[in-house]
């Protein structure tokens, strides 16, 4: 296994020593940054430090040098991200840090996404995603959008104050695999069970997987809103999302 | 428990820290409902413009309620109306609210106020409700509102912009909260003057979205100034979760701090020190519009049993909000103080 | 007017009645002690709004078999004397549907089906419950009786007995409630969005919350 010592950029092993409590993540970040190049750690330090101009400048770099757009992505720009999510899930950071890494991962990508949509990779499976009615929060779920997209889904995204009907409309317009539902607010976390209950009621409930995340929700939620599975941040719904169209590890 | 006192002299002692007769029930925000709209025939969106609505509306919350205090200003709107920003005026049924997908600034060199900002019909029109309050409720305790330069800042620049700007440059984030501070200082002055016993002053720096260490190092020195320039008692209201700022709020010298029921009143209490008053914290979307009269009197306990020096709703209430539950925070304060 | 403490607690409000000067008309209900009985109120007093409540209470007695109160145009009660909370909210809502101009009219138990060539029919089975059918259904085609009665459910909170079967607490019969739940049931999505339309209404959230 891994060794915190065996992460070569010093920024993230403090990162991690500091922001990431939870033994099991901790082995999980050490793990994927320690896979990692070392020149695709500094685009992650980039992107977990907000700085947009170092990430657009290394991502170029390194695509010129012939590493892969997958691997930078993945090995750079989305394993940079899961830090993030855990940071903002655990109140380290708030949401102008959080715009910031969005902003550096967004200058990333942009040289990533032309190489990959021009390569033709199948997508792996079409997720409909949206912040539920009432919530206008979008971080937590655009992050997730962005590491969905990372790891080869077709994501549709609905914005935020997505109603049932809205939901309904885009699984019959879009037929994706999964929906993928987000909330921040407590007060708005019922209406994620209130959208499984309309996909119900259209008979549609058997024809999409359902996963839940968001800061306010945690597994026993999700279960009892009938979901199939709860991310509790992005890398795990990335996770999720991957076994739940069957190409997970652990499928 | 000292002789009984007016509603005016309740709610000043509270905002002092000096004793009262009973705890006051405060509301720094509205609670303004349709059905009072109907009831004095001062319905949405007029009861925002014209300050006579404005002022009959708001005298509900005293004479219909059973509230020490009456507060006209039902939105947050009227400064940002005043220097320019895209107002959606909405029906009976519903809020004023800025458009902030229109900003009106991009930098702090941008900021520009006219000196005669508040001759703006909006801003007047909360002057002269406070006006005519005061001259028709000499005993209840009228209160104003001030929006601080967080609040401003998100309606003139955009939320998602000036929160990228709070980090990219610090600087430049203070020029805009420098530049538009006199906004809340010339507002809230102007209000003590038309009459007002203690404004409002919401600065939305909220846990949801900020930490308290940004509290810190961009609001609190300058909330201490207003507490000095403003020569009224001051009330700080930011929703959401906001214990972690709390301590650095208390240290602000304002009067109190409205706060929100995402915070128990027990810790929220602990957090303060003693150092500045409690106002809320009755749930508005669950207990106060859901549920019935008894879980609103058992949240209003909580805040009694924690001490909590002034009773209110967390926030303006849902404008469909049932009367009875409203009235049910009058009657918890006073069976819990054993009065009729 | 005075703020009435006498109406009990609130059943459901509309905020704008467009059919009178946008006034704002609750249903309370108030215990007496010949049951619970039901209040169409408002605060409002602009021209013509007695004769709305009037209308609207009447509309609730044709569309939902409930009975007037003597000596009060605007109270109404069940014939069983209990309260089925949902389905008056529904009741309520639904009488402001009706044109003012027009005498309400009580629905029949029968129904072609919005979204199929199916014919729905509610049938009174007895001890308050009713059996939902559907004929005409085409080979290969599912019922759509299961899906109305669990809408029936869903929208009046009525007990579900079987598949097919949904009944009212009280045990006693309601038709000419239950065929105006009809209506709404087979569209029980557009009947949810409504509520939750008027439910985001009247919020005030902070700038930060804010679209």
């Amino acid at each position: 296994m891994p060794e915190l010592s065996d992460v070569q950029n010093e920024f993230i092993r403090g990162e991690i020593e500091e922001f990431v409590e939870r033994p099991d993540e901790i082995v999980r970040m050490t793990a994927l940054f320690s896979g990692a190049a070392p020149a695709l750690q500094d685009i992650s330090a980039a992107l977990i430090d907000g700085d947009d101009e170092a990430v657009d400048r290394l991502t170029k770099a390194q695509l010129d040098a012939g590493v892969t757009a997958l691997e930078i992505m993945d090995n750079g720009l989305i394993a940079g991200m899961a830090l993030v999510g855990i940071k903002f899930r655990d109140n380290f950071i708030f949401v102008p840090e959080v715009l910031a890494c969005a902003r550096a991962m967004k200058a990333g990508m942009a040289h990533i996404e032309p190489i990959l949509s021009a390569s033709g990779v199948e997508p792996v499976g079409k997720v409909v995603m949206g912040t539920v009615k009432g919530d206008l929060h979008d971080i937590g779920k655009n992050l997730v959008i962005m590491m969905l997209r990372g790891a080869g889904f077709e994501v549709i995204d609905l914005g935020v104050d997505v109603s049932p009907d809205d939901f309904i409309e885009a699984i019959e317009q879009h037929k994706p695999s999964v929906v993928g539902m987000s909330a921040l607010l407590t007060t708005t976390m019922p209406n994620m069970g209130k959208t499984i209950d309309a996909f119900v009621d259209e008979g549609l409930r058997d024809k999409v997987k359902v996963m839940l995340g968001g800061a306010p929700v945690n597994q026993e939620f999700a279960d009892d809103m009938g979901a199939d599975g709860y991310g509790k941040d992005a890398m795990s719904a990335v996770t999720l999302a991957k076994d739940l169209v069957g190409v997970g590890a652990s499928a | 428990m000292t002789a009984a006192m007016t509603s005016r002299e309740r709610v000043l002692a509270a905002l002092h820290g000096e004793p009262v007769d009973r705890t006051p029930l405060v509301n720094p925000t509205s609670v303004a409902t349709v059905e009072l709209m109907d009831l004095v025939e001062a319905p949405f969106p007029d009861a925002n413009r014209e300050p006579e609505l404005m002022a009959r509306l708001a005298a509900t919350g005293h004479t219909e309620l059973g509230f020490d205090s009456i507060m006209p200003v039902f939105s947050i709107i009227q400064e940002s109306s005043a220097i320019g920003c895209r107002i959606q005026w909405e029906q009976k049924d519903n809020w004023p609210t800025v458009k902030m997908t229109e900003p009106i600034f991009e930098r702090s060199e941008d900021i520009r106020i006219q000196d005669d900002w508040m001759d703006h019909p909006d801003a007047q029109c909360v002057l002269e409700a406070i006006r005519i309050l005061r001259r028709e409720y000499p005993d209840v305790a009228v209160i104003g509102k001030t929006m601080g330069p967080w609040s401003q800042a998100y309606h003139s620049f955009g939320v998602e912009k000036f929160l990228l700007m709070s980090l990219d440059d610090e600087s430049a984030t203070k020029d805009v909260l420098d530049r538009l501070k006199r906004l809340t200082v010339e507002y809230g002055i102007a209000q003590a003057e038309a009459g007002a016993d203690a404004v409002t002053l919401p600065d939305h720096a909220t846990g949801d979205l900020v930490s308290g260490e940004y509290y810190k190092r961009y609001l609190q020195e300058m909330h201490a100034e207003f507490a000095e320039q403003i020569p009224i008692p001051i009330i700080l209201h930011i929703c959401g979760r906001t214990v972690d700022r709390m301590g650095y709020i208390a240290e602000t010298g304002m009067a109190a701090f409205h706060y929100d029921s995402k915070n128990e009143p027990g810790e929220s209490m602990e957090a303060v020190g003693g150092k500045i008053r409690l106002v809320g914290n009755v749930n508005n979307p669950q207990t106060l519009y859901a549920k019935g009269a008894e879980d609103v009197k058992d949240e209003v306990r909580k805040n009694l049993e924690a001490g909590v020096q002034m009773i209110g709703p967390e926030c303006a209430i849902p404008l469909q909000t049932p009367i009875e539950s409203l009235r049910a925070i009058r009657e918890a304060v006073v069976e819990f103080h054993g009065l009729n | 007017m005075q703020i009435r403490t006498d109406l009990g607690t609130r059943v459901e409000l509309v905020s704008m009645d467009p059919h009178c000067h946008d006034a704002t008309i609750g249903l309370y209900r108030r215990e007496t002690a010949d049951g619970p009985v039901g209040i169409v109120h408002s605060y409002s007093s602009v021209a013509g709004i007695a004769k709305r409540l009037g209308f609207l209470a009447e509309a609730m007695c044709v569309l939902g078999g409930l009975e007037r109160v003597e000596g009060d145009d605007a109270t109404v009660r069940l014939p069983c004397r209990t309260w089925h909370n949902a389905a008056l909210k529904r009741l309520f809502l639904d009488c402001f549907r009706v044109d003012p101009s027009t005498a309400p009219e009580v629905k029949p138990l029968e129904a072609p089906d919005t979204r199929s060539e199916q014919l729905i029919r509610v049938e009174p089975v007895g001890g308050g419950r009713y059996r939902v059918g559907a004929t005409d259904v085409p080979e290969g085609d599912d019922s759509r009786a299961p899906a109305i009665a669990r809408a029936l459910v869903r929208l009046a909170q009525l007990e579900e007995v079987d598949e097919t079967t949904v009944g009212f607490p009280c045990g006693e019969r309601h038709d000419a409630l239950i065929g105006a739940l009809l209506v709404r049931a087979q569209n029980l999505r557009a009947a949810l969005r409504e509520e939750e339309l008027t439910a985001s209404r009247g919020v005030l959230t902070a700038p930060s919350a804010q679209e």
